[in-house]
């Protein structure tokens, strides 16, 4: 579900975090922070991974993202 | 920076709001009052002058909730290149309108507003009157609550799985887990 290089029309993200659940719990930790992401979410296991950035494209996977948060409402 | 990518099958996966925040109502009520205002023109003997009024309010009632949903939902910042420049068309690319028949008042409106056109019969302002109802409640929960973020989950419950959650803020951006 997730390659470190470009598939056609797969869906780049530049991320801004890659953490295990461990390691993501002890740096929410250190910051003295209560657990505030993917509380609810599923990778409850500490050898889960938890990734977080920004979609950067290709504009055909934006378009269907955009289409998928309005149909939500 | 690092980069992965993710595979397009997620676009796909079932869609479902997260959370979001609640929008004040008089965003959504004017245009309601505009409208109100047109039909009660209607539902008296009209003369062409009053006719004219209930054009021109059925446009501005559009008009203002074409403005009040693109002050919360800011589309021309939507991060799509060459997305549709004409907001009608935007919003139809979206999946948010269906252009057509609000076109279809705006070429009538224009006319009747500017070059003194005769505007249509009393039953076509019904239709129109009516259709403009029916815009403004598709559109009302757009403007009840404003999505922040939403998830992609595959197969249903099932948590053996990966999900998508993605965050929207006039750009996307995504997390996984």
């Amino acid at each position: 579900m997730i390659i470190e290089n470009c598939g056609t029309e797969w869906i780049l993200l530049k991320l801004d975090e890659l953490n295990t659940r461990a390691e993501l719990a002890e740096i929410l930790n250190r910051k003295d922070s209560p657990m505030k992401r993917n509380e609810h979410g599923r990778g409850k296991k500490s050898n889960d991974i938890y990734i977080s950035g920004v979609v950067r494209g290709p504009a055909s996977a934006l378009t269907k993202l955009t289409q998928a948060y309005f149909s939500v409402i | 920076m690092v980069e992965r990518w993710l595979s397009p099958e997620i676009l796909k996966w079932q869609t479902e709001s997260d959370s979001g925040w609640q929008v004040q109502d008089d965003l959504r009520s004017r245009s309601y009052e505009i409208l109100a205002h047109a039909e009660q023109v209607l539902g008296q003997p009209t003369s062409e002058l009053a006719l004219v009024d209930v054009i021109t309010s059925l446009r501005r009632a559009i008009d203002r909730r074409l403005r009040a949903l693109n002050t919360l939902y800011s589309f021309r910042d939507i991060p799509i290149r060459d997305k549709p420049r004409d907001l009608l068309l935007l919003l139809e690319s979206l999946g948010i309108i269906r252009s057509h028949m609000l076109q279809k008042l705006i070429d009538i409106r224009n006319p009747v507003e500017h070059e003194d056109v005769a505007p249509p019969d009393h039953e076509a302002c019904k239709v129109f009157a009516e259709f403009t109802w029916y815009f403004l409640k598709s559109t009302d929960r757009m403007l009840r609550e404003v999505t922040s973020s939403f998830v992609l989950n595959p197969a249903g419950d099932d948590e053996k799985y990966y999900g998508l959650g993605i965050e929207y803020v006039r750009k996307i951006t995504g997390s996984h887990a």
